[in-house]
Parts: C-alpha cells; sequence; structure tokens
C-alpha cells in the first residue's frame, strides 16, 4: 500500500512538474507579449507547443504575437485553431474579428 | 454522519478552486497595425508629379521651382520610386486662368477632360499634383523696449506672417481617383532680413516633412486580448 502511495505522489511531482515547465514558458511569453517582444514570444511560446501543449490559450496568444511582427495570413489561422479549441471564448472572436476587419480595410484600399 | 458534516463546509471551497482553475484570465495587450501606405507605387509603371496650381507669385516668390525639386528630389525617397515631371500641353495657360479664380474650385480630376487625356496617355500611373496658397500677412505687434534712462516703453512694430497651405492629390489615373488628398498647413514669422524666397522654401519644407510622413505607413495601436491562463 506504502509503495502505490509513494509511486502516486512521485507521479504527481512529476506530472506538476511538467506543467510548471510548460506554464512557465506561457506566463514568461505573455510577459514579453506585453513588452510588446512579438519574436522572443513567439518563441516561447512554440517551445510550449513543441512540448506537447495545445491549447486555445497558446493558439490566441501566438496569433496576437503574429499581428504585433504584422504577419496577418499567419495569425489569422492561430485564431482559427484558437477557436476550434475554444469555440465559445468571445475574447477570441473579438480579436479574430478586429484582425478580418483590418484585412478588408485593406483589401479595398487596394482595389 | 460525520462524513457529511465534513464535506458540506469543504464543497463550497472545493466549487471555488475548481471554478477559479477552470475560468480563463483576460489582459489586453496593444498590438501595431499597419494600415498600409497611401498607395502601393511599386505597383504602378510610373510616378508622375504634374505643377500645382498656386497663387505664390503675388508673393514675389519663384515656387514652381523649389515644389519640383522636392517632389523629384525628396518624395522619392518616402516612396522608394523615381517622380517623373509631366509637362502636359496647355497646363501652364489653364494653371494661370485657374490662379485668377483665387484656387477657390477643387479640379474635378475624375470629370475634366484635360485629365482624363492626361490619364490616358500614361496608363498605370500615378500623378502627384495640387494647389498652393500662400497669404503674406501684416501684423502689428507690441514690443516692450527700454529708453535711455531704464524706463519700459511700449513700441508698436510691423511683422509679415507667412501663412501656406497646400492640398496635395495622389491620383490613381487608369481608375481616375484620388487615392489620396491631404491639406497640410504651415505659419512663419519671418525673422529680419530675409528674402520672400527663403521664408517660401522654409515653409514649404515644413509642409514636406507632413506630406512626407503621411506617404510612409502609419502604425496604428489596437487592442487584442491575450489569456493568461
Amino acid at each position: 500500500m506504502k509503495k502505490i502511495i509513494f509511486l502516486t505522489l512521485f507521479a504527481a511531482l512529476l506530472a506538476g512538474c511538467a506543467v510548471h515547465r510548460y506554464h512557465s514558458e506561457f506566463a514568461f511569453a505573455n510577459k514579453l507579449l506585453q513588452e510588446g517582444l512579438w519574436q522572443e514570444a513567439i518563441f516561447r511560446l512554440e517551445k510550449a507547443r513543441a512540448a506537447g501543449n495545445d491549447s486555445a490559450a497558446l493558439h490566441n496568444n501566438l496569433a496576437v504575437a503574429l499581428e504585433g511582427l504584422g504577419r496577418a495570413d499567419e495569425a489569422e489561422r492561430e485564431y482559427q485553431a484558437a477557436l476550434k479549441l475554444a469555440p465559445a471564448n468571445v475574447q477570441i472572436r473579438l480579436n479574430l474579428d478586429k484582425l478580418k476587419k483590418n484585412q478588408r480595410k485593406d483589401a479595398d484600399e487596394k482595389k | 454522519m460525520k462524513k457529511s458534516k465534513l464535506a458540506l463546509p469543504a464543497l463550497p471551497v472545493l466549487l471555488a478552486v475548481l471554478a477559479w482553475s477552470c475560468a480563463d484570465a483576460y489582459s489586453p495587450v496593444t498590438v501595431p497595425v499597419l494600415p498600409g501606405k497611401a498607395a502601393d507605387f511599386a505597383a504602378f509603371q510610373n510616378v508622375y508629379f504634374i505643377d500645382f496650381v498656386s497663387d505664390v507669385s503675388e508673393a514675389g516668390v519663384d515656387a514652381q521651382a523649389e515644389i519640383r525639386r522636392t517632389f523629384s528630389e525628396e518624395v522619392p525617397f518616402a516612396i522608394d520610386r523615381k517622380v517623373v515631371l509631366l509637362e502636359p500641353e496647355h497646363w501652364a495657360s489653364i494653371r494661370g486662368i485657374l490662379q485668377r479664380y483665387g484656387l477657390s474650385a477643387d479640379i474635378e480630376y475624375a470629370n475634366s477632360l484635360f485629365f482624363r487625356n492626361v490619364f490616358q496617355a500614361h496608363a498605370r500611373s500615378l500623378f502627384f499634383t495640387g494647389r498652393i496658397r500662400v497669404n503674406v500677412k501684416k501684423m502689428g505687434v507690441v514690443k516692450e523696449t527700454r529708453d535711455e534712462k531704464g524706463d519700459r516703453r511700449n513700441a508698436y512694430e510691423t511683422v509679415q506672417v507667412w501663412e501656406m497651405e497646400a492640398r496635395v492629390f495622389l491620383i490613381d489615373g487608369d481608375a481616375a481617383r484620388i487615392i489620396m488628398q491631404e491639406t497640410f498647413s504651415e505659419k512663419l514669422e519671418p525673422g529680419p532680413g530675409t528674402t520672400p524666397q527663403f521664408n517660401f522654401n522654409a515653409l514649404f519644407a515644413r509642409l514636406t516633412a507632413k506630406l512626407i510622413s503621411a506617404l510612409q505607413p502609419r502604425k496604428v495601436l489596437q487592442e487584442r486580448f491575450l489569456i493568461t491562463r
């Protein structure tokens, strides 16, 4: 019984560390985004994604960073991916709506 | 019985923790958005400059040379394209007629037969043109001076004030459509001993700086939401 408890605790500790690592990269990326360091934030978020973490928040924040660099098409794809994971999220939809509005305006100006 | 007594107070706490961990947290962040340049200059075969309609000759200044120099030497740096001076036939005499009307009416470029012919003769081109007004005013000002005894005296002086207003049009010739229309204005109180040409050049340089910044892609900040949890 003691062994089982010990192993369970050990597994929980490992899982906790993994989650913490993801959260630290993710949280750090958010700090970078607040500072407008888009390139570095993309690097951190890609790293978090490579670690196997795929969440609506990650896609949304990555899209924001891509928008910051003017990569609107890639940003749109990331917002769409975020919406697939969290279709009811109002904030992601708002972000995507604003991006699409800008794209429409650009297209109108080019006509 | 004991179990239910323990579980009852713990339940709201557990629910609160669960709600907190499940809820997303948002924070706003501003992203720079480039709404695009005034025009995609690279998409056109040529960029032309057609002389401005002006009333500057009354101020005793050769405005045309300075405006031409600005558009052929300074504007190309801003748009990364060569700007070619275009002198359509009869334009000089038309400008003279327009000048007599005090520049009060805007030219309807799309409906003007003259301009339609110019645009058709130069396909896939952009055209810079516009009008410029200069008003030299004399204003009385009171200046405080001191006499030989050191007493304060008010002296009345007349100073010149130069006012300039330029309206610049950027036209897509194929569509006969104005794609940029900006009005810039500046004032200058010239120093003593400056020539009218110097005053004009100084004022026009200020307007040029404004025009060049209007031709650059402008950064607009927009709000986006980060999901922080």
